[in-house]
């Protein structure tokens, strides 16, 4: 198991049904932190690392060591132009497919993620080594592009290893009847294979001495 | 679109738990409204569908059909007897438990989702005169005619879109079915159309049933919001079921009854008011509380688009807010909305008071409740319509809770009062004329309050405005918090919630005779 501390000022991730009006989920979703965690290593098959288990914690400070307001980073609605790829013909795409739009966008992300291979179903390498080895000799790794959480406009600032967090943090917890749903498995074309799983965001801050309780975990796993 | 050759079948009994991990809040909406319907045919057995039974638990829906019918049958006769239309062509919905008699709350839900849900001609073919329906408003006399556009069919009705539905009920269904617009409003077409499994699509249909409709007139100009769908976070079905009749119902005191009870400010404002709805069913309720928050949607005309009605806000609301009682109490002297009649006749919503509609948003977006009130004081027509409506924002400061918010108004009205105090006596000295006197002092302080920049120099004219009302002696609020107010008037941070709370304690000052002419600050 590993822990790493990502930050990254703002980040959109758009809820499966939002196609007017990008809605954002309130949390980086676990399928979105995978996502990251495979462009990191280089990986491009998203099934590499079936079976990894992620659990996530989000700051409860500002930088400055202030306490945050509210666990949930703040939320921006901003107008952007945005592709919506609906038309087909190039000519009318160029015209028509391009337009504005609100954009909800997420502002300061701060979390740790901690990884855990230990129920990987393929084979060797694990997706915890390559990590530990993109971290410590990123020089050894083939990977292309600004390393981005979802979105590549959303680039992280910061990514690296852990070995005793600081600091306060709030759980993300796996809860049957919790507020939030967030999506572990994402289609990206249909929508019919988006997996969500509901979560509770603890609203006090702890500062994680010990690895995360096995009730804190995620699978990241693949529809059948 | 997904492959269509295969066939598949929908299992039998088909049960829809409320803890599905894969259930987004529309579908937890969805199957509120699923649940209400189910729950609408047992109260009138005869909208009940042949061949189907179904059963309703707080966590679970589970419906089960004769073997003799395929796949398609049960679609048809669910959905028939799901979604209809009264004689007057307007949309009904068993699930809602609006009565025949109830015509102003149908026409206001209908109205809305005919502008949201299914704001496309195609999606609800009708005539194209529009009819005209005497509504009367509970309270009033007078009746208000108003225009709607009568429906002959809507998409909901045969699954448009979906592709559940087809020419032939015997064909087996697609294993994949869409999700167009009028099953979830923003689920537009892009690239390819989103989809779902038959079973979930089918239960996205109710989203309509579970999901509260209003009619937006919101005093910020530069929204241009028309509709707010107000999707609730359901976690107990039945009892979701029923506050949803209870809602409907004929003579209960529901802030979201009637046509008017659907005319809202702001998209916050529809959502705290659906809620509070909700939460005075479950005062008379054994089962908790049914929803555990909302999702509010406003959807009006973008500058970018003129053909169609988009989502232009999208706010999260929970359930407890701290000072919710301020909201409630707006709400129930400034939110009745009202219908204006033009010279022609007809009827139409008008702007309502904007004060539920301000604390609403600032509940909403987690600010002090009181943010933003200097601009409803910064022009003088503004501040004077205020002052007008001193039993409601009396009731207002009755229902805050915060210490800090309390002692600053209390020390305030105390101030105030002896100010009045000397000016009576100087009236009666001078033989001048009292009202305007207070006239003129109440402007002179709204305009030292509007024009102090700094945190220093706004407590500066407090404790200045205090110390002349008494005459240097200290004020008994003053005495009894004197390091609270210290500490908060001086904070930089305070500053605006501190000018804020000081112009809502210039008008919500009630005197003696004030209570007298009003009857009361409950009035």
């Amino acid at each position: 198991m590993l822990t790493l501390h990502v930050e990254v000022p703002y980040g959109s991730f758009r809820k499966s049904y939002a196609r007017s009006l990008a809605e954002t989920y309130p949390l980086p979703p676990p399928a979105t932190v995978y996502g990251m965690l495979l462009s990191l290593v280089g990986e491009g098959f998203r099934r590499r690392h079936a079976g990894v288990r992620l659990s996530l914690a989000f700051s409860g400070s500002y930088r400055d060591g202030s306490r945050r307001h509210s666990p949930f980073p703040r939320v921006a609605q901003t107008l952007r132009k945005l592709s919506r790829y609906k038309y087909g013909e190039a000519s009318k795409q160029s015209k028509q497919g391009n337009r504005p739009d609100y954009i909800e966008t997420l502002c300061d992300i701060a979390f740790l993620c901690w990884v855990d291979s230990a129920q990987e179903t393929n084979p060797e390498p694990r997706l915890e080594m390559r990590l530990r080895e993109a971290l410590e000799t990123p020089e050894t790794i083939t990977r292309y592009g600004v390393l981005s959480l979802g979105l590549s406009d959303d680039a992280v600032n910061d990514i690296c290893l852990v070995q005793e967090p600081t600091g306060d943090w709030h759980r993300l917890k796996p809860s049957q009847e919790g507020s939030l749903e967030l999506p572990v498995w994402v289609d990206h074309v249909g929508s019919r294979h988006t997996r969500w799983q509901r979560y509770e965001l603890e609203r006090e801050p702890v500062t994680p001495t010990e690895p995360p309780l096995e009730a804190y975990w995620t699978v990241i796993r693949p529809p059948a | 679109m997904g492959q269509r050759t295969t066939g598949y079948q929908l299992p039998n009994p088909l049960v829809y738990e409320l803890g599905n991990p894969n259930f987004t809040v529309y579908h937890r909406a969805a199957l509120g409204g699923l649940a209400a319907t189910i729950e609408a045919w047992k109260k009138n057995p005869r909208l009940k569908p042949e061949g189907i039974a179904a059963e309703v638990d707080a966590g679970k829906v589970e419906i089960w059909w004769d073997k003799e019918l395929s796949d398609r049958q049960f679609i048809r006769r669910l959905l028939e007897a799901s979604f209809r239309l009264t004689p007057d062509r307007l949309i009904d919905l068993p699930g809602h438990g609006i009565e025949t008699d109830r015509d102003g709350l149908r026409l206001a839900i209908h109205t809305g989702l005919c502008g949201t849900f299914l704001q496309h001609n195609k999606m609800r073919p009708g005539e194209k005169t529009p009819r005209t329906l005497k509504v009367q408003v509970e309270g009033e006399e007078q009746e208000y005619l108003l225009t709607y556009k009568a429906v002959n069919s809507y998409a909901h009705q045969k699954a448009q879109g979906t592709g559940l539905l087809g020419d032939d009920d015997q064909a087996p269904l697609p294993p994949v079915a869409l999700i167009p617009q009028s099953v979830v409003p923003g689920a537009m077409t892009g690239a390819s159309e989103l989809e779902g499994p038959p079973e979930e699509v089918l239960l996205l249909l109710y989203l309509m049933v579970g999901s509260a409709v209003f009619l937006l007139r919101s005093y910020r100009h530069e929204s241009r919001a028309q509709y707010c769908l107000v999707i609730p976070d359901v976690k107990n079905l039945k009892s979701f079921a029923r506050n949803l009749r209870q809602i409907a119902a004929r003579g209960a005191n529901f802030l979201t009854n009637g046509y008017p009870g659907r005319i809202a400010g702001g998209a916050e404002e529809a959502a705290l008011r659906f809620l509070l709805a909700l939460e005075a069913g479950n005062l008379t309720e054994e089962f908790g509380r049914s929803v555990s928050g909302c999702l509010a949607v406003a959807m009006g005309k973008v500058a970018w688009d003129r053909n169609q009605i988009n989502r232009s806000l999208v706010v999260r609301l929970g359930a407890e807010y701290p000072e919710i009682e301020v909201f409630r109490a707006a709400l129930q002297h400034f939110g009745k909305g009202r219908l204006l009649t033009s010279a022609r006749g007809e009827a139409f919503p008008a702007s309502p008071n904007p004060l539920p509609e301000l604390i609403a948003a600032n509940l909403a977006a987690e600010r002090h409740w009181c943010a933003d009130f200097i601009q409803r004081c910064q022009e003088k027509k503004d501040f004077e319509q205020l002052t007008f409506q001193k039993g409601g924002l009396a009731a207002m400061t009755k229902a805050i809770k915060d210490e800090d918010d309390q002692a600053i108004i209390a020390i305030f009205h105390e101030a105030w009062r002896m100010t009045m105090g000397a000016l009576s006596e100087r009236a009666q000295r001078e033989g001048s004329d009292f009202t305007a006197l207070v006239e003129r002092e109440r402007e002179r302080t709204r305009n030292a309050i509007l024009r102090a920049k700094t945190a220093e120099a706004l407590a500066g004219w407090f404790l200045r405005f205090c110390a002349d009302a008494t005459k240097g002696a200290a004020l008994a609020g003053m005495k009894r918090n004197a390091a609270r107010v210290r500490e908060f008037i001086f904070n930089p941070r305070n500053f605006e919630r501190f000018q804020n709370l000081l112009l809502f304690a210039l008008v919500s000052y009630m005197g003696r005779e004030d209570n007298l002419s009003e009857g009361g600050i409950d009035a």
